[in-house]
C-alpha cells in the first residue's frame, strides 16, 4: 500500500510541487489569507458594548460613507503615499541608474550602502526625522545660524511633509534594488544604437532606457504605494493632526474607539482598492514582464 | 570621385594599448568598402570611430568632408547595423525601422511611407507588427539593416552583422546585402574576419592587422598581390618559405624554384604561392617548375583535395586539386609530380 503511494506520488509532478510548495502555502493561508477572511467577516458584523455579535449587517459600511471624515482622510493617505513614490523613485532611480551605467568599480559595496537604511530600525529612522525637523532640530538651528529665519519654523515637524520624508527615507531603499537590477540587465548596446539613430541622451532615455524598465518601475511603485497607504505609526510619530493618515483611524477604531466591526470595514476598503490599483498597474505591463524584472 | 570617409593619420590608444595605429583611408561614396581583419586587430574601433561612440586618440575622422572631431554619434550622418544588431525588443518591426524617423520628429505619414518603403527594400513587407523576438535571425538582420538605412546615411557602417549565422544563411544574407547596397546606393562600410565574405561583396578591401591598415585594393589586388607575408596569410591558405635570390631563382633547403621577379642576387625573400595554382599529377609536363614529392597528407573537402605533398628533405608544400573523379584523388605514400609556371607565385617583403 504504502509502497504504491509513493509510486503515485513521483509520478504526479503537480503533487509533488505542490507539496514542497505546501509548507509556504499552510504558512499564506494561515497569516494571511485566514486573517484577511476574518476582518472581511468581522466587517459585516455588529458589536454592542464589548460584544461582538455575528449577524449580519452592511451597516457599517454605510457608516464608512456617511461618516465625512473617513473619505478625505483616505484621500490624504493615497496623496501622502503618491508622493511618497514618487519622492523614492526621484530618489532610487537616479541612484540605480549611476550605479548601472556609470559606476564600474565597487559597485556592490555601493549598492550596499545605498541600501543601509533598509537595515536601520524603522523607529530609529522616524525619530532622527524627529530630531532634524524638531522646534529646537538640527535643520531649525543651522537656518538660524544661517539667518534665513528670525524664529525656528514650527512647520517642518508634525505635518503631512514630515510623514513624506521620513518614508522616503524609510522606503527609498527598497526600490533600488529592482531598478538597480533592471537597469543593469539592460543591453547597453541599445542606447547606443538609439543614439547613432540620431537620437539625444534624452531621447534616449524616454524611448528606450525608460520604457525597458518600466516592468521593474511599476513594482517598485507597488512596493512603496501599496504598504504606505496603510501607513499608520510613522504619522502618529511625526503626523501632527495635519499628518493623521486613514491607518491612523482604522487604528484608532479597534484600539481607541473598540469597534472592530467598522474598523474592519474600513481595512477591507482600503484593501479592496488598493488591490484593483495593484491589478490595473500590472495589467499595463502584463505579468510576464512583471516576474521577468524580479 | 567624392569622398565620403576620410580617416587622417587616426590613432586610438586604451591606455598603453595601441588598438588603431596611424590609419590613414577614404572610402568613396557609393562603394562597398570592407575593413578585413583578424579578430583584435582594431576593425571594429576604426568603425567605432567613424560612428562617433570613439574619440581618435590622434588625427581626425571627416564624413562628407565634414571633421568630425567632438561631434557625437547622434549628430553624425552615419548608422551602423551593429554585431548582436541591438534591435529595441520593446518595439515592433515597424517601430524599430521609424525610430530614427521619429526622434527627427518628421511628420506621421512621411514616418509611414519611408519605413514601408524600407521594410520593402529589406522584403519584410507583412511583418510590419511583429515582435523582434518572434523574427528569426535572417528577419533581425533585415531589420537591423532597414533601421539603418531609414535616415539615409552618408555612410552605413556594418560591424560584422553576418557572424552568428549559419553558413547557408549567411550565404544567402551576403547576396542580399549586395543587392540592397546596388538598390539604395548608400555608402557601405564592413568590417568582418571573414576573408571569402570581404572578397565577394567589396569593391574595396581594407586588410588590418594589429592595428595598422597593411593594405588596400580590390578584392582580386589583396588576393593577387599582397604586400606582405601578413597579408599573404591573412588572404587565405598560402605555401610560404624563406629563401635567397640567385639568378632569376630562389633557393629554398636545397631546392631551386625559378621566378619571374628580379631582385638583387643574394637578397633574402619569402616565396609564396596559392595552394589552387599548383598543379599535381602521376605525371607532369609543361610547368617551368616542375617538383617529385610524396603525398604526406589528405585533406578530403569534397569539391577539393588538400594534399601535403613533400618535396626533398624539410619543404612541404600545400596543393590544392579539384576532384574530378574519386580514380583521381590521391592517397597518402603516392609519389606524385607538382608544378607551376613562374608568373604564378610571388615575392613578398616580410613584415616580421
Amino acid at each position: 500500500m504504502r509502497e504504491k503511494f509513493l509510486q503515485f506520488f513521483r509520478r504526479k509532478v503537480e503533487l509533488r510541487i505542490f507539496s514542497g510548495l505546501s509548507f509556504s502555502l499552510v504558512w499564506f493561508l494561515l497569516f494571511l489569507i485566514v486573517p484577511i477572511a476574518v476582518i472581511f467577516l468581522y466587517s459585516f458584523w455588529r458589536q454592542e458594548y464589548i460584544s461582538i455579535i455575528p449577524q449580519f449587517t452592511i451597516d457599517n459600511y454605510a457608516q464608512f460613507l456617511a461618516n465625512p471624515i473617513h473619505i478625505p482622510l483616505f484621500l490624504r493617505s493615497l496623496g501622502i503615499s503618491a508622493a511618497v513614490t514618487m519622492g523614492s523613485i526621484g530618489l532610487a532611480y537616479p541612484a540605480a541608474y549611476f550605479l548601472a551605467f556609470r559606476v564600474r568599480k565597487y559597485k556592490i559595496p555601493l549598492l550596499l550602502a545605498l541600501m543601509a537604511p533598509f537595515w536601520t530600525s524603522y523607529l530609529l529612522i522616524v525619530y532622527a526625522w524627529k530630531i532634524i525637523l524638531g522646534y529646537d532640530g538640527i535643520l531649525n538651528s543651522l537656518l538660524l545660524n544661517l539667518r534665513l529665519v528670525e524664529q525656528p519654523v514650527d512647520l517642518l515637524l508634525y505635518s503631512p511633509f514630515a510623514v513624506i520624508i521620513t518614508l522616503i527615507h524609510i522606503w527609498s531603499p527598497w526600490l533600488v534594488l529592482p531598478l538597480y537590477a533592471s537597469l543593469e540587465k539592460m543591453d547597453k548596446s541599445l542606447l547606443e544604437a538609439a543614439m547613432d539613430l540620431g537620437a539625444t541622451p534624452t531621447q534616449a532615455f524616454l524611448r528606450v532606457t525608460l520604457p525597458l524598465t518600466w516592468p521593474a518601475l511599476i513594482v517598485a511603485v507597488l512596493f512603496v504605494f501599496v504598504p504606505t497607504v496603510g501607513e499608520f505609526v510613522t504619522p502618529a510619530l511625526v503626523g501632527g493632526p495635519q499628518g493623521y493618515m486613514y491607518g491612523n483611524l482604522i487604528e484608532n477604531y479597534f484600539h481607541l474607539g473598540f469597534n472592530w466591526p467598522l474598523g474592519s470595514s474600513l481595512a477591507f476598503v482600503m484593501l479592496a482598492l488598493v488591490m484593483v490599483m495593484t491589478l490595473l498597474l500590472l495589467r499595463t505591463v502584463g505579468p510576464d514582464k512583471v516576474m521577468e524584472s524580479l | 570621385m567624392v569622398i565620403d570617409v576620410e580617416l587622417r593619420s587616426v590613432s586610438k590608444r586604451f591606455g598603453s594599448f595601441v588598438a588603431v595605429d596611424n590609419v590613414s583611408v577614404q572610402i568613396l561614396r557609393g562603394e562597398f568598402f570592407s575593413l578585413l581583419g583578424p579578430s583584435g586587430c582594431g576593425k571594429t574601433t576604426t568603425l567605432r570611430m567613424i560612428a562617433g561612440f570613439e574619440e581618435p586618440s590622434e588625427g581626425e575622422v571627416l564624413i562628407g568632408g565634414q571633421p568630425m572631431t567632438g561631434v557625437p554619434p547622434f549628430k553624425r550622418p552615419t548608422n551602423m547595423v551593429f554585431q548582436h544588431l541591438a534591435l529595441f525588443p520593446h518595439l515592433s518591426v515597424e517601430e524599430n525601422v521609424a525610430f530614427g524617423l521619429k526622434v527627427k520628429r518628421l511628420a506621421k505619414q512621411e514616418i509611414r511611407q519611408r519605413a514601408s518603403k524600407f521594410l520593402e527594400i529589406v522584403r519584410l513587407s507583412g511583418l510590419e507588427k511583429r515582435k523582434i523576438s518572434q523574427l528569426s535571425g535572417g528577419q533581425q538582420q533585415r531589420v537591423a539593416i532597414a533601421r539603418a538605412l531609414v535616415t539615409e546615411p552618408t555612410v552605413l557602417l556594418l560591424d560584422e552583422p553576418l557572424g552568428p549565422l549559419d553558413l547557408r544563411l549567411r550565404l544567402e544574407m551576403q547576396e542580399e546585402l549586395k543587392r540592397i547596397q546596388r538598390e539604395v546606393g548608400t555608402t557601405f562600410a564592413y568590417v568582418t574576419h571573414d576573408q571569402t565574405e570581404a572578397l565577394s561583396l567589396s569593391n574595396r578591401v581594407a586588410v588590418m592587422i594589429s592595428g595598422r591598415i597593411e593594405q588596400v585594393g580590390t578584392p582580386l589586388e589583396v588576393y593577387e598581390k599582397p604586400r606582405n607575408d601578413s597579408v599573404a596569410e591573412f588572404m587565405g591558405e598560402t605555401n610560404m618559405f624563406r629563401g635567397r635570390y640567385l639568378d632569376g631563382a630562389v633557393e629554398i633547403d636545397g631546392l631551386a624554384v625559378r621566378v619571374t621577379s628580379q631582385v638583387s642576387n643574394g637578397t633574402n625573400v619569402i616565396f609564396s604561392i596559392r595552394p589552387e595554382k599548383i598543379s599535381i599529377g602521376k605525371t607532369l609536363s609543361g610547368p617551368d617548375n616542375v617538383f617529385k614529392g610524396t603525398v604526406s597528407g589528405v585533406t578530403y573537402r569534397g569539391s577539393d583535395s588538400v594534399y601535403d605533398v613533400q618535396l626533398g628533405e624539410g619543404i612541404i608544400i600545400k596543393v590544392r586539386s579539384p576532384n574530378l573523379a574519386p580514380e583521381s584523388i590521391y592517397r597518402v605514400g603516392d609519389e606524385v609530380f607538382v608544378g607551376w609556371n613562374m608568373g604564378k607565385a610571388l615575392l613578398i617583403s616580410s613584415l616580421r
